[in-house]
């Protein structure tokens, strides 16, 4: 079990670097200390993150107001005016990284499972230039096909959810690879065990 | 950006492509890293063919049930607060479209790469009634810019060197020239970011529909695909009537697919699933699906036309075309160049629309080798030649010549005798047959000359007089 558990995330840890991300495994105790080296390499000043009960559990949110300089914790929902909506993207744009869970990751393809979120949550994902996914590794699991089965078991399988498989990228010039067109530049995957 | 001179322009545009391109053309380059990327993936499957037999299997049922999958699509889309709109052909679609756009109250659409847009033409017409239509993606963005059309269904601006977007963005955009990829692409990162951030209406084209879910599915790397469908108050998904799938873990196979087959990846960086407005008031506040026939329920009809309505757009067939590798899309006059295009086309608007585009083809069978569903291509593309024949009058030459020629090749005797005159005529022919003119196929080739004996005397003459060492 142990040895199909750490196969697996030897297939995970290939396909992530395939696709030019990164993986990170860690304790439940080093989420902060991970967190606060990566803010540190992408000289992060500015932090979005989700306020998903997931997070929250694993001391991310607390991490983060405590360590980035501005913190932008996303809420699940809210009804907002045009303009304060308008403003809060602006907020999210401005950010150097964005924090999120995930239901689930695909070792063969380095696929995350984002999952139905509120729409404020929904661009944490997106709108900052760095992404990173924080999720417990037994939400690990073989395939893209798993990762479906995951969703169809999920509690909201009629929402909105996104598949993401590394950062944004664009071949369309001479098929020459460049990496964060509108989406994030680059993705950081933290399992936890 | 038109495809207004499309029907007997295209024998014409692709002898001018071939005269006229470089030696060494970008899609030639492009075409082929994009067919060595896909071998690569297809390679790593072990059970690459049984998975293709599958979703050709599924893909075939799920055109055989449309109307079935239609209903269910409706049911999730009216639970999920999902507005439905038909449109019979593109002139509905883009009307459709406008009122969406106008109801809104904006003046400009943000728009995800979809070629149904392409095909039904909405850019321009939404300029036309002042509204400004944004392709974002950046191979879109490019083509917009020059004031192009795509030059392939995946990827819209392969036709292009560095130095044209290098020397488009400097003059378009009021940048400083560079012909470096990164640079390039930060600049349109840095433009449409403003522009998604204020963006009030985004359009996207559907890759599927889920029938079991209600998900429109949107594929994109770049992301802006999810930028349309996050930040705007309205998103408009165009779909073309046969984009529907089954189930979730049908979605799951052809995502796949599509994305080894299109660029080589084993994912692509995104599937957005949207499943409609967001319950709570926020963004997006209305989802419409525009669900667009133009030509696809005549093809539908068609039981043996029907089987190119399994196709995924991921651009394979281009990648593998001979034709295509040589001379682009842009001959082709039309939105789906290559194989696909020389079939979907003429199937969809009828083949006297497209006369000439069954035959843009060798029929070596490339096409439908790399077809993830596999379109029987050649097939098709043959069975679109007779029906092109067809229209001919009957006093047409060209039947009138392929008549004789059954006629002569039916009856030994006349077969003979037909020969013997020929031989006979070529040498009183003046200049010999080698002068002799036939427009259209002696501009290439010299016409065949007879040998004075024909095989069957030659054949008669050696059974007569025996020779060989076995007789000696």
């Amino acid at each position: 079990m142990a040895d199909s558990k750490r196969a697996l995330q030897k297939v995970l840890a290939a396909a992530l670097e395939r696709v030019d991300a990164q993986l990170i495994v860690t304790s439940a105790k080093g989420v902060a200390a991970a967190l606060s080296s990566l803010f540190d390499s992408l000289a992060a000043q500015t932090v979005a993150i989700t306020n998903e009960r997931e997070l929250v559990d694993f001391g991310a949110v607390k991490a983060v107001v405590a360590r980035s300089a501005t913190a932008v914790v996303a809420p699940p929902s809210e009804k907002r005016a045009a303009a304060e909506a308008a403003e809060w993207k602006q907020r999210l744009a401005g950010a150097d990284v964005g924090i999120t869970s995930a239901l689930a990751i695909a070792a063969e393809t380095g696929t995350l499972l984002l999952p139905p979120l509120s729409p404020d949550q929904r661009a944490v994902s997106l709108l900052p230039t760095h992404h990173i996914a924080l999720l417990s590794e037994d939400r690990l699991v073989p395939d893209i096909e798993a990762l479906f089965a995951v969703w169809k078991k999920s509690e909201r399988t009629d929402g909105n959810a996104v598949f993401v498989t590394g950062p944004s990228r664009t071949s369309d010039i001479e098929k020459e690879l460049v990496l964060g067109v509108h989406g994030p530049q680059s993705l950081h995957v933290l399992l936890i065990r | 950006m038109s495809y207004a001179n499309r029907p007997k322009e295209l024998k014409r545009q692709l002898g001018s492509a071939l005269r006229t391109r470089s030696s060494d053309p970008p899609f030639k380059r492009n075409t082929r890293k994009a067919v060595s990327a896909r071998a690569d993936r297809v390679a790593e499957w072990p059970d690459f063919e049984e998975r293709r037999a599958r979703a050709t299997a599924r893909r075939q049922e799920a055109i055989d049930t449309l109307a079935e999958l239609h209903g269910q699509l409706r049911q999730h889309w009216a639970k999920n607060g999902i507005t439905v709109h038909e449109a019979r052909d593109d002139n509905e679609a883009r009307h459709i479209a406008l009122s969406i756009v106008r109801a809104a109250g904006a003046k400009r659409v943000l728009k995800s790469k979809s070629m149904l847009s392409e095909e039904i033409e909405i850019n321009d017409f939404l300029e036309q009634h002042g509204i400004e239509a944004v392709e974002t993606d950046l191979g879109e963005y490019v083509v917009q810019l020059r004031g192009e059309a795509p030059s392939h269904i995946t990827m819209p601006a392969m036709h292009l060197s560095r130095q044209n977007i290098g020397r488009l963005f400097a003059k378009r955009l009021g940048v400083e020239y560079t012909d470096d990829p990164p640079a390039l692409t930060q600049i349109a990162r840095r433009t449409l970011r403003r522009q998604f951030l204020s963006a009030e209406v985004g359009m996207i084209g559907v890759n599927f529909a889920v029938a079991e879910t209600g998900h429109l599915a949107t594929v994109t790397n770049e992301g802006n695909g999810r930028m349309v469908t996050t930040l705007p108050r309205v998103v408009i998904a165009l779909l073309g009537w046969e984009r529907v799938t089954q189930s979730l873990e049908d979605l799951a196979q052809l995502w796949q697919l599509l994305s080894r087959s299109a660029t080589g990846q084993r994912a692509t960086v995104y599937l957005n699933l949207t499943g409609g407005p967001d319950p709570e008031g926020g963004c997006p506040q209305q989802v419409h699906v525009i669900v667009i026939d133009n030509g696809r329920k005549r093809i539908h009809a068609d039981r043996e036309m029907r089987e190119v309505l399994r196709c995924i757009r991921c651009g394979a067939c281009l990648n593998a075309c001979p034709v295509y590798q040589q001379v682009g899309g842009y001959p082709y006059g039309d939105v789906y160049p290559g194989p696909i295009g020389a079939v979907f086309t003429p199937a969809r608007e009828g083949v006297r629309s497209a006369p000439d585009h069954p035959f843009a083809s060798s029929l070596c069978g490339a096409c439908e080798e790399a077809c993830p569903v596999s379109i029987p291509l050649p097939k098709l593309l043959l069975a679109l030649r007779k029906q092109r024949t067809e229209l001919r009058s009957a006093f047409d030459p060209e039947r009138g010549l392929w008549r004789s020629f059954r006629t002569v090749m039916g009856s030994r005797r006349i077969y003979e005798a037909a020969t013997a005159f020929a031989r006979g005529v070529q040498f009183i022919w003046p200049g010999g047959p080698k002068k002799m003119v036939i427009p259209g196929w002696t501009d290439h080739r010299d016409p065949p000359v007879f040998a004075k004996r024909s095989f069957r005397e030659q054949f008669d003459d050696r059974n007569a007089k025996p020779e060989g060492p076995e007789n000696g």
